[in-house]
């Protein structure tokens, strides 16, 4: 559940807060070399207007770390390359090299930076406004649908497998692990055989509320000063960083 | 009085062989309660998915004169609302409110139109501050409530529930009794609740291996121990 939903809090239009996270996301992913102020102004924007709509900043700090690891383990050999210019450090028995590390800095502070947008736009707005905000963005509604039924029923099948593995282990006696493998096996097979008996109800359900098949469009939304104003910084941010090196 | 619910020997088998209902047929006055009960397996369930055209089989159905047939399939599903067991069958959309506006939309009201008819009818409901949550994050009750305000926001004439109090709580199904109580048109409830059938309906109808055995008020039928006993419900 993201912090934006079921609060009262201003909640910036969808498309706006779609557009505008990740305009900054994808600028602060492809930023210049050597472009740390801009990268860092813009966090600081992103914490602001978080903070502003009264989403905890630490909350959504916290949150964006998570793409640390995966930007060390993929840049992680990049000081350890060949420099170009021939600059190395060294430590211990390694040469470090000077341009590579700078890579490496530079590339986690792109991710982490984009990650920070992205957390923001899923903090303050709820999943339900970000399908609409898609199908506002004239997104396919067969698309907009299809997501909305699989985020919904993930949440029901993630309840029905804990529940199939509840039962199944308080019927295990310390099985070996190959046994423990098979009987998971048979509750993945049973969790598919529910899931499509349940897709068969629910299209049961639909159709017997007079669903043929056509989706119906979300409703449109005047536009308002500070959604325009958020949507305004973050072109100039975004075209900031692209000039700034 | 007219009739809304004329079924002449409707039989309905799964694709796997299991006949559900063989040969069932009723009369239902607007207005009138009646409560299908039924052992697990009875075809209560699958009685009223061919109510609205859900399910087909063979036999006739009509809905206040009209015929469930694919030509007629609009104008029958504006009339007949069927709530499921499982409100997690029933509702699948985002939100609270998304749910409740899905069957106007469907119907053809405006945006507008369906937002202001499922507020209302969220309200009514008891439920005017759970339109923007997940259904996955109300209580059981919570979406039994939401389950039926998605039918009522259709003004069906004919409103058909599958074990409308099911998993609720003592508070949960006295609520659900009286928010039944106080609808109107027809109401069909697929039951195994007799406390509900007594307090509720007007009339009492026993299925049985896809058959109706027993029909009449329910002072009769549900004191009957031995016709009771005999098709598994006591």
């Amino acid at each position: 559940m993201s912090s934006a939903e079921g609060s009262a809090r201003y909640e910036a239009d969808p498309v706006i807060n779609i557009l505008s996270f990740t305009l900054l996301a994808v600028a602060s992913a492809t930023a210049l070399r050597g472009a740390y102020m801009p990268l860092i102004v813009i966090a600081a924007f992103v914490l602001f207007v978080t903070s502003a709509r009264g989403i905890s900043a630490a909350s959504v700090l916290k949150k964006s770390l998570v793409v640390i690891p995966f930007a060390l383990m993929a840049f992680a050999f990049a000081p350890f390359m060949e420099d170009p210019h021939g600059v190395y450090y060294a430590i211990g028995p390694a040469r470090v090299s000077i341009e590579g590390a700078g890579f490496l800095l530079n590339a986690s502070a792109r991710s982490w930076t984009a990650a920070l947008c992205l957390v923001s736009l899923t903090e303050s707005t709820p999943f339900n406004r970000i399908l609409e905000g898609l199908g506002r963005l004239r997104l396919p509604p067969s698309f907009v649908t299809t997501t909305a039924f699989a985020h919904r029923y993930a949440f029901t099948l993630s309840n029905d497998a804990r529940r199939m593995k509840t039962a199944m282990e308080s019927r295990m006696y310390g099985e070996r692990w190959l046994w423990r493998a098979g009987a998971a096996g048979v509750v993945i097979g049973t969790l598919f055989l529910r899931s499509l008996d349940r897709a068969e109800r629910v299209h049961q359900a639909a159709v017997s509320r007079g669903f043929d098949g056509s989706f119906h469009g979300p409703a449109q939304e005047k536009l308002r000063l500070p959604d325009i104003m958020f949507l305004v910084v973050s072109l100039t941010l975004a075209v900031m960083l692209r000039l700034v090196a | 009085m007219t009739t809304a619910v004329s079924a002449e020997g409707i039989k309905y088998a799964y694709p796997d062989g299991t006949l559900a209902l063989d040969g069932v047929s009723f009369d239902i006055r607007e207005g009138e309660r009646v409560a299908f009960v039924g052992a697990n397996g009875a075809g209560k369930s699958t009685l009223l998915l061919t109510l609205n055209g859900v399910l087909k089989g063979e036999g006739t159905v009509r809905i206040h004169g009209v015929a469930v047939e694919a030509r007629n399939m609009k104008a029958v599903r504006r009339m007949v609302g069927i709530v499921f067991q499982n409100p997690d069958d029933q509702l699948f959309c985002p939100t609270a409110l998304d749910d409740v506006m899905f069957g106007p939309l469907n119907m053809g009201l405006s945006r507008n139109d369906a937002m202001a008819k499922a507020e209302k009818t969220l309200a009514d409901v008891g439920l005017s501050d759970v339109g923007g949550k997940s259904p996955f994050h109300l209580s059981h009750g919570q979406k039994k409530r939401v389950a039926m305000a998605t039918v009522l926001s259709m003004d069906c004439r004919v409103l058909a529930l599958d074990e409308p109090t099911s998993g609720l709580d003592p508070k949960g199904r006295k609520e659900a009794i009286k928010l039944m109580g106080g609808l109107s048109g027809s109401l069909i409830v697929a039951t195994h609740d007799f406390g509900l059938v007594r307090e509720l309906c007007d009339r009492v109808i026993i299925l049985s291996k896809g058959k109706n055995v027993a029909d009449g008020t329910p002072s009769v039928i549900l004191s009957d121990s031995v016709l009771l006993a005999e098709h598994g419900l006591e």
